[in-house]
Order: C-alpha cells, then structure tokens, then sequence
C-alpha cells in the first residue's frame, strides 16, 4: 500500500516539475505535498469568540456583490416566519437567513447570499444552523436567473452593481451545473472562480488565467458544521490543513477582489470559525427504543469506534484518513483532487493568500468523519449516494436509482433517512425534466454508492440495536 | 410549512429556470409617447419597492377559479393573442391585454367613492393581414363606483363595460369570452380550449399558466363591417411579482402556433448596453403529449432583419430565424407589416408575424406574434 502511495506522489510531483520546467519565465512552483494516509496532524487554531463569529456569519458581508435591494425587494415576497434569524442586525433584520444586506460606498445596498444558503437546512421543520442543506437545485443554468434581474433595475448605479455580479455568475455557471437535486457544486465552483482569479493578487479576470475545472461537477453532498470542533483537517480529502479560518474563507471568492479586501474579510474569520466550533449537533427530536441502545453501543464501539470514534463520555476522535481503494466508496472526489491534472488548484491554493498560513493538501482518501448527529444529515457518503442509515450499514439494500425527495421533513425514523422512492431506471427514462433532476443514478460516473460494507456481516437485529445507538450520538 | 427555501428567492441564488412571462407585463399607465430610455420606468412608480406581497404560492391550480384575480399577489396579467379568419378568407390578428395593477395605497383612509387600490387596464388590437390600419383601443379605469374590477360569483373582469368572462370547462364550451361592445371596433369572442393548461415550473416570485391553443370564434366590427370569424388562440395569464417591462434587459418575446399542432413560448433577453450575454429560453407543446421546455443552449434566436420606426427611431429586428436542434425544427419569421410600434403601454413592437420552416423534412408554417420591449430610441445629440 505505501509504495503505491509513494508513486502515486512521484507521479504528481513528477507532473508540477515538467510544468514548471516548461515556463521557463515563472517563478518555481512550490512543490505540492500529498499527505500520508493515516492520523491527521491537528493544527492549532487562531482564537476566536464565538458569539462575535455568529455576529459575523449572519450580519457582515463577507460576500460583497450581489443584487441590489430594490430588485431583490420587486422580485421576492416577504419572509416567513420560520426563515427569520435571531441576532440580526437592523438592516438585515427582515431578510430570510440565507442573504445579508451591504450598502456600498456609492449607497447602493446589495443583497448577497450568504453562508447559510448551503450549511443551514430543515429538519423536523426546523431551521438548523449547519447542518447540510441537501435540497438546493443546481441543475438550471444560473446565469438565466441572473440576467433576468436586469428587469426590476432602474438606477445606473444600481444597474452597475448588479452587472458585476451577474457577469461573475455567467462566468462560473457552466461549471456548478449539476444533473441531480441536492448536490453541491462548491467544489467546482471555488475551482472556476480560482481559475478566473490571480492568486498573488486575487484580481478577477474576465478571462480565465489558467485552464478551468471540468464542466462536470462531482457530485458532494454538504457535511455539517458540527465537524469542524473534531477534526483536524477540513473537507472530506482533508485538503483544508493549517488555519482553518483562512481556508473557510474561500466562501467569499465570488467577490473578492484584492488582497487588501480579503485580509479586512479575514478579520472575521476566526470568530466566525469558533463559531462553528462551537455548534453542537442537535438532539434527535423523536422517541428511541432505550432497551436497544445498550446493545446498539457495543456493536458501534465494536465495528465502528476505530475509524467514526467514541461518543458519550469518554469521547475520542481518532482523526484517520483511509485510501479509497480500502473503503471502497467512490473514488471520484478524491482522485480529483489528487490527479495531475488538477493539481494546478492546490498549487493556486497555496500560492495565494489563502494559502499563507494554511494548505491544500488533498489525501489520496476520505477522512472517518465524526458521527455527531449523524442521523440528521442524509443522504450518506460523500457523494449522497445512499438515503439512509440503514442502506450504509447494509449495502444490499441501497437502491441503484432512487427519487430524491421534495421535503426534508419525508424523514423514516426506522431507517434513519429519507423515504424515498426505488426505481429501475435512470435518468434517460424519466417522465420529464423534473423527475429528471430528482434520479439518483449511483451506476453514474462519481455517484456510486459502494463500498462502506463493514455493516453487511451484522443480522438484521444487530442493524436495528446500531440504529437505536446511532439516534443517541 | 414548506422548509425549501421560497421560488422568488431562488433567483439570487443560482437556482434558475425560466421566465416565459418576461415581456407579457407590458404595463403602463397611459402614455402615448414614447418615454425617453434614461426616464425612470413609471410603473416603478406604481409598484413601490417596499411593498410586502404573499407569495403567489406553488400549489396547483384550480380552473376555472384560477383564471380569475388573485388580489393579494400584487399585479397580474391577462393577455389573449389570436389569428381570426372570415368565412371569405379574410385574415385578422388581435391582441387583448388585461393588467391588474396593485397600487400603494389604502382606500379605507380616505372617505372617497373614488378611492382605490387597483387600476384596471384593458389594450385591444386588431391587425388585418391585408392594409396598412391597425386598429386599437384601450381602457383604463379604477376599481371603485364598479368602474372596473374582478366579480369572482360571475368570473368577470371589466373595465367599464368591456369584459372578460371564465366558464366551467366542458366538451366544446367556451371557457371564456371577451365582449368590447363599446369600442369603435366592437368585438365578441368566445374560446374553447385545443388544449391542455401548461404550467411551466421555474424558480419565480410570480405564477404563469398557459394555454396554447384554443379555438376562437366570434364577431369582429371594423369600419362598421361585421366580420363572422374564427380561428386559433393563445391564453396567458401571470400573477405576483410579475417583471415590468424595462429595466436594464431588452426582451424578444415570441408566441408561435405552427401548422402540424406544435405551439412554442420562447424568450431572448439580453442587456440594453449590449453587455453580456442573450439568455434564450422556452417551452414546447406539442400536438399531443407533454409540455417540454429548453435549456439556454437549445434555443438559436436570431436576427435576419431590421426595421427602423420613424415615429420612435428604434430599429428593431423584425426578422427572425429560430432553431431548436433537439426538435429538427428550423423557422423563419416574417412580420405582417413592419410598422407594428405600440405606445399603449411600454414603447415596445408588438405584432404580428407569419411563420415558414420546415420540421425535420417536413414543410412548417403557422402564425405568431411578437414582442419586442426595452429598446432605446437613438441618443441625440
């Protein structure tokens, strides 16, 4: 296993020094380090308060462009209750969580989306900050959308700011494009607007400064943010070492134009991540059956503790990385970012500023996550490719093609997932678009829904004692 | 509660989809002049930007009571396009248009019979497909003292004495009938539907329905001749935070009927500085079988023709030619006359087209009409 890993890093270092070697007027590239599978080093963090991080996530605009207010006023109706945030800030005070309001120095308020719009989602028809949100549609070319809000503006400047960026969201929309509800682009997106970007300087150009990422996205499914107090590495290749703070605040990359603008962003950073360290899973809002959790423990601390960790008292996290051929889910996501070919992203990352006090340092693997309320965030693996918990303990069971739901609240408390519907067919046979974007196609190139089967041996009763436990974590 | 995150909100977040209404809402209080480009758009005037309105919602919907007024969605639109014929031959378009237009206001505050919170617009034009006339009218009136309004016990909304009138749907009865006794072009029409509602689902904060095809039949008064015709029809109707015409984005907008039963809604916009990229987008419904709609890269839309208005200075591409690869279906649009310019509402061209093309191998024509909005006079100098 470790000579296979040591070439695959000759071969990669192998490609970076022929690049370099061939623009002779460039500066060396710094050599791009894989990490050993294994234990991920912890990186000590920058302190941060977290109150002022949550001040920070839902009232500053760390994302500067945006729609200007009074289209956004001309083309939504007004917020319900339930997607209202307490700790607003006045100006913020009306809008759904999603979207923070800046005026800009011409007095132009924008209304910009925020952190939220991925890593809050619904559950039990509550709002819950962090946890995934698995219902997002990027299936549609956004750039339609974005043009089409030319229509409720009127005043030049106004109509400025809306060009800047809607002219970023047609750059980048061939390539956030999925072809199934609910998964995340965030990926391929960081990866275009990285290419449209210089990393010493972070100037946007129109025109792309190195070759762009595939127009196919890789299916990713949103972890939650109650992960990050635990691990050590963010993202599931653990590509996200050194300061953390600094690597979330990739986020804001739509709109960051300067180094300068990026480091007053940057001041926000590490309270908004103290934040997010301080989040705790929510509780698991209905009835367990205590007579089997007991059980349910030792078969959790007995098949699943030495990769997932131990929960309750004596909590432990190990923090381990496992090759994908091990864990046999798909190895998409991590080839990707270990490939050759991309590894111009890492070396983008490191170059820049982001990369001052933090690396990019994809493993050539997925990190064991953490398993804190793990039952809230279907669908499961890091391409949402199985809908319940009990089709991750039990591969037999996990459908080739499945529906994606419309509701989070379609929740089956005896599967630990969503309800959905089996099919046997894929997308070429769908009745319409619609139900086109909601197939689930694991035989898909990234979607596969394999491996992970250290479950199977289990019997059927032993699964149900595990799914008892998994509601307690 | 639906714990998505609402459809109109979804514009700003990267979600998309269509908006084959765009251009519809050609709104307007009177104005016979074409307003200059740099002029502030006056409907912006009429829908106030801090005005809080319920979300049209996503339900289904329910007919005939839907094609009725929704009051606590803003404005809302109504429009009939149409191509007639007399028994002789004869050929006629017409257009009406109906706008619900929601104003800032609070009636019970003020003492007034004449207090409203509602203008009522109806525009209605007959364009014979031989001459050089076109004939429009227009009212514009208030809901109050019963000048005009929505009655949901008859299904009946008027401006004055002009209505337009929803049925229960049965086996070859009309499903609703416009009445212009009062116009010096006075019109009777009844429509029975061809088929199907459509419904296009698209990330919006307004809902639109369709339907494509309806026969029409009725009487038309010109030059005090009446005129026994029938043909075909198109019906549309949109309610809640529906796109005003103007802004920043000119909007091509086009409404075909074509010969072997296909009808097409499709939508070009692009940026009045000519800036960034045209947006293509549409539906398909065939003869029979399901609605369908385009992605921005199925759709070519492309001028082959211009015209220059002499009343207005704009030169508008008349001419079109549209491919739709994925249907085989190559089209070539030709105006009934040229000068076709409205100032009834926006300055917009909005007129007739005939249509010639070929599906696959096989010989296409049809009727349609076009609307052509957001574009600026020359600049002077």
């Amino acid at each position: 296993m470790k000579r296979c890993i040591d070439l695959r890093i000759t071969r990669i270092l192998l490609v970076a020094l022929v690049m370099t070697g061939a623009c002779e007027q460039r500066t060396v590239e710094p050599e791009i380090r894989l990490p050993a599978l294994g234990f991920v080093p912890a990186t000590v963090q920058r302190a941060g308060d977290p109150q002022a991080g949550y001040d920070a996530l839902i009232n500053r605009p760390y994302i500067t462009c945006g729609v200007p207010y009074s289209a956004y006023r001309r083309s939504a109706s007004r917020s319900r209750p339930e997607e209202l945030l307490p700790g607003r800030s006045p100006q913020n005070r009306d809008l759904p969580y999603l979207f923070t309001s800046r005026t800009t120095e011409k007095n132009v308020r924008l209304i910009s989306s925020n952190c939220l719009l991925c890593h809050a989602g619904y559950f039990n028809h509550k709002l819950i900050i962090g946890l995934g949100n698995e219902f997002l549609d990027f299936t549609n070319d956004p750039s339609v959308n974005a043009e089409q809000m030319g229509t409720y503006i009127e005043d030049e400047e106004e109509a400025r700011e809306w060009k800047k960026w809607a002219d970023r969201i047609a750059i980048i929309a061939p390539y956030i494009k999925t072809d199934t509800i609910g998964l995340n682009p965030a990926v391929n997106l960081t990866f275009a607007l990285m290419a449209h970007r210089d990393p010493e300087t972070l100037a946007w150009s129109e025109k792309a400064l190195m070759e762009p990422p595939s127009e196919k996205p890789l299916p990713v499914s949103v972890p939650p943010w109650w992960r990050v107090k635990k691990k050590n590495a963010l993202f599931y290749n653990t590509e996200g070492r050194g300061d953390h703070a600094r690597i979330i605040m990739l986020a804001a990359t739509l709109c960051t134009d300067s180094v300068e603008e990026a480091r007053r962003i940057d001041t926000l950073a590490a309270d908004i991540l103290a934040y997010l360290a301080s989040l705790e899973a929510p509780r698991y809002p209905f009835s367990i059956n205590a007579g089997l959790v007991e059980k349910g423990r030792i078969l959790f601390e007995q098949h699943c503790s030495r990769c997932h960790g131990s929960y309750g008292t004596d909590a432990s996290y190990p923090n381990l990385v496992f090759d994908y051929a091990e864990i046999g889910t798909d190895p998409g996501l991590a080839k990707f970012f270990t490939s050759p070919e991309n590894i111009r992203f890492v070396r983008w990352f490191n170059r820049s500023f982001f990369g001052e006090n933090s690396r990019g340092e994809p493993a050539p693997g997925y990190i064991a996550p953490p398993l804190d309320g793990i039952w809230a965030t279907a669908p499961f693996f890091h391409n949402g490719s199985v809908p319940s918990i009990e089709g991750v303990l039990d591969s037999a069971s996990r459908p080739r093609y499945w529906l994606h739901p419309e509701e989070p609240s379609d929740f089956n408390q005896n599967t630990l997932g969503w309800n959905h519907r089996v099919l046997d067919h894929g997308k070429e046979k769908a009745e319409d678009k619609n139900e086109r974007k909601r197939i689930y196609d694991t035989t898909a190139k990234g979607y596969s829904n394999a491996g992970h089967t250290y479950g199977d041996p289990l019997s059927r009763e032993e699964r149900s004692a595990l799914i008892e436990y998994i509601k307690t974590l | 509660m639906r714990p998505m995150v609402r459809a109109g909100r979804q514009i700003l977040k990267t979600a998309a989809g269509i908006l084959v209404i765009s251009g519809l809402g050609y709104y307007l209080i009177a104005n016979h002049e074409p307003y200059p480009a740099t002029a502030r758009n006056p409907v912006f005037l009429l829908a106030p930007e801090d005005r809080d309105f319920a979300s049209p919602g996503t339900g289904r919907l329910v007919f005939p009571d839907d094609h009725g007024s929704h009051r606590q969605s803003g404005s809302e639109v109504w429009q009939l396009i149409g191509h007639l014929r007399t028994i002789e031959g004869e050929r006629f378009g017409f257009e009406a248009t109906l706008l619900r237009v929601d104003l800032d206001t609070d009636p019970s505050r003020r003492r007034s019979a004449w207090a409203t919170d509602q203008i009522f617009h109806l525009s209605y034009t007959i364009t014979p497909f031989n001459g050089t006339d076109i004939y429009r009218d227009r009212e514009t009136s208030r809901q109050a003292m019963r000048l005009a309004g929505y009655d949901p016990q008859q299904r009946k909304i008027w401006v004055y004495k002009r209505e337009l009138k929803f049925h229960e749907s049965g086996p070859q009865m009309p499903i609703m009938e416009l009445m212009i006794p009062d116009s010096a072009y006075p019109a009777r029409l009844e429509f029975s539907r061809a088929k199907p509602v459509v419904v296009p689902s698209f990330p919006a904060p307004f809902r639109y329905y369709a339907l494509t095809r309806m026969e029409a039949r009725g009487s038309l008064t010109i030059s005090g001749k009446d005129h026994a015709v029938s043909g075909a029809a198109f019906f549309e109707h949109g309610w809640g935070q529906v796109p005003l015409g103007g802004g920043q984005l000119v909007r091509n907008r086009f409404l075909l009927q074509l010969s072997n039963g296909v009808d097409l809604i499709l939508l070009q916009s692009r940026r009045r500085d000519g800036t960034g990229k045209a947006v293509n987008t549409g539906l398909l419904v065939p003869a029979q079988g399901k609605m369908r709609t385009f992605e921005p890269d199925g759709l070519r839309i492309d001028p082959s023709g211009y015209w220059t208005s002499g009343a207005s200075g704009i030169r508008y591409p008349l001419r079109w030619r549209i491919r739709i690869p994925e249907q085989a279906l190559d089209l070539d649009l030709e105006p009934w006359r040229d000068n076709q310019e409205s100032t009834d509402l926006l300055l917009a061209w909005s007129g007739m087209v005939s249509v010639s093309g070929h599906s696959g191998a096989t010989p296409v024509n049809g009727f349609g009409h076009v609307q052509l909005s957001g574009y600026s006079p020359p600049a002077r100098n």
